[in-house]
């Protein structure tokens, strides 16, 4: 297994309890290695208690990239969660320690 | 076209600096495009969700004339001269719950350095407040999209509400002539929006949604050149980085790039991070202005800290305007204690132990609590593996509370931690952060109800206000 981290980088952003996690590839092999391994069932599951709504996946092939709204994500939103991380900014990262298999 | 750039009507490109990413962000990356940027117009975005919620308390503390950025002229200074001599003009929403207030503190500034005459302009009608019980009167949903939570579940508790503005008005402020502008809650976007239509005229979607990009592109400032970048160790001198300029032609074009002789940097991936950055259906940015589809735009490389965005295309807007309600919603009290190795994440977890037992006992009245333990899974949560034996450990407890005094009470069981925990408490956590909660709550306002306002004169007129 490979970590998503020797693909890929992250971004992640917030919108009231709403975070976007954007996983970058590193070329075009890496895109669709992404792609086919990190689905948006995976990601909702890889959070669990911490993302309590639906996880959507839009791909961007034009980017080389994979843009996943977690909705219910920062329990509550920026104004009202009790996580230190008040802006779900890690979230992207923590995405990159998944496992992707071997080509 | 407009007669009255400030560029200049014949350039082909107009330039526009994304000065500010928030209110706090640091306010000398717009010195080197007045300095010898040859930049046009300069975007300062100070007002995201949480500053909303800021700016409410200030408000509710302080009066109903208060709730713009207090220290605008301060942040402003460096570029007020370029205004005022007329090299560059600068668009703000500082002016959050009261613009009136942001335009006398400009005005003043601008006096003082000697520009009088020069035209500053507020733009208002983004404040709903005191129109929100018409509106259910009138029959609109204000049912939050995430909760489903109506607004008469907290309408006592309403301490703000806003909707989202676009470009328009802005740009109808810049046509007034105005060289400095204070509006309240436009988007984001609608800071660089706003003076590209002013210098453009665009009508096309496919036009109107580039220049949405390039707003969304330059409104965090440093995040697209360098900084909050994973491509952090490319990225030059970042004690000094340049802030983003970008070229946008008549023709559509865009390039996207920084100030000479900055530090930072502006790379495809960059780019790339940043047109991401907070969006959802990338087929649909909503704006009031435009819809924005990048999924076929193209980012490229052309020139050192130079990248080209070509391809976006855009759909109408919808006729609804995004409404924020921001509603009191109890308080939070929060606390840390540091644990050394060995077995530090042990001790901590102890720690926790005693808290909860002590929190039961003495009855605090807490509705949610949270642990989070600092150097292993504050950042990462149930995904973070846990290390063999940490040096150390940062133990963070928060709770929300009714009221404000319970929230005080949980640092005071912080401290006999200090005597009750394992080997051996550290890090004194000095005094408690206890905050009001401003909760918010986003719906859809029909954009028909609401009326963007800009008024533009003098400084020396808005300076002697009061």
């Amino acid at each position: 297994m490979t970590l998503l981290v020797e693909l890929a980088v992250a971004r992640s952003g917030d919108k009231g309890d709403i975070v976007n996690i954007a996983v970058i590839a590193h070329d075009d092999a890496a895109y669709q290695r992404v792609v086919a391994a990190v689905t948006a069932a995976r990601v909702k599951t890889y959070f669990r208690d911490w993302v309590r709504g639906p996880v959507e996946r839009y791909e961007l092939p034009n980017l080389g990239a994979v843009n996943f709204v977690l909705h219910g994500a920062l329990g509550g939103g920026v104004a009202r969660t009790l996580r230190i991380d008040s802006l779900g900014k890690a979230m992207g990262l923590a995405v990159l320690r998944m496992e992707v298999p071997q080509e | 076209m407009n007669e009255r750039s400030a560029g200049g009507m014949s350039a082909a490109v107009v330039r526009l600096g994304g000065c500010l990413a928030g209110w706090g962000d640091w306010p000398g990356g717009a010195v080197p495009m007045v300095e010898r940027g040859g930049v046009d117009y300069l975007g300062y975005d100070f007002l995201s969700e949480l500053t909303m919620t800021i700016l409410a308390k200030r408000r509710a503390r302080l009066g109903p004339h208060e709730g713009y950025v207090p220290d605008v002229a301060r942040i402003l200074a460096p570029v007020l001269p370029a205004a005022g001599e007329g090299r560059t003009r600068v668009v703000t929403n500082a002016g959050g719950m009261y613009p009136r207030g942001a335009l006398r503190k400009v005005a003043r500034a601008l006096v003082e350095a000697g520009f009088p005459d020069t035209p500053v302009a507020e733009v208002t009608g983004d404040d709903v407040l005191g129109r929100l019980d018409t509106f259910v009167a009138e029959g609109v949903e204000l049912t939050d999209h995430a909760t489903g939570m109506h607004f008469r579940e907290y309408a006592d508790r309403a301490v703000f509400a806003h909707a989202y503005l676009g470009a328009r008005p802005v740009q109808e402020a810049l046509a007034a002539g105005a060289h400095v502008v204070t509006a309240g809650r436009v988007t984001d976007a609608a800071l660089f929006l706003g003076p590209i239509l002013h210098e453009t005229g665009w009508r096309d979607l496919d036009r109107l949604a580039t220049g949405l990009v390039v707003g969304h592109l330059l409104e965090c400032s440093g995040m697209v050149t360098g900084g909050s970048s994973n491509f952090w160790r490319d990225a030059v001198d970042p004690w000094n980085p340049g802030y983003p300029v970008a070229e946008v032609g008549r023709d559509g074009s865009v390039v996207i790039t920084k100030t000479p002789g900055t530090g930072g940097l502006v790379s495809r991936g960059t780019v790339i991070e940043q047109l991401l950055y907070e969006i959802h259906d990338p087929a649909a940015i909503v704006s009031p202005d435009v819809v924005a589809d990048i999924t076929a735009a193209h980012v490229g490389q052309v020139g050192r800290d130079r990248v080209a965005v070509s391809g976006v295309r855009g759909t109408p807007a919808p006729d609804t305007l995004k409404l924020l309600i921001g509603y009191r919603d109890g308080w939070t009290g929060e606390g840390t204690i540091m644990f050394s190795w060995p077995e530090a994440l042990d001790k901590a977890r102890r720690a926790e132990q005693i808290l909860r037992h002590r929190i039961d006992a003495e009855a605090l009245p807490v509705r949610e609590l949270l642990f989070e333990y600092i150097g292993v899974n504050a950042l990462h949560g149930p995904t973070a593996p846990i290390p063999p034996d940490p040096n150390e450990v940062m133990l963070r407890v928060c709770g929300r509370f009714d009221r404000a005094e319970p929230a005080r009470a949980l640092f005071e069981l912080i401290l006999p931690l200090f005597s009750m925990a394992p080997a051996t408490p550290a890090g004194f956590a000095g005094r408690p952060a206890v905050r009001e909660t401003v909760a918010l709550a986003v719906t859809a306002l029909p954009a028909a109800l609401v009326s963007p306002r800009v008024d533009c004169l003098p400084a020396r007129e808005a300076a002697e206000e009061e």
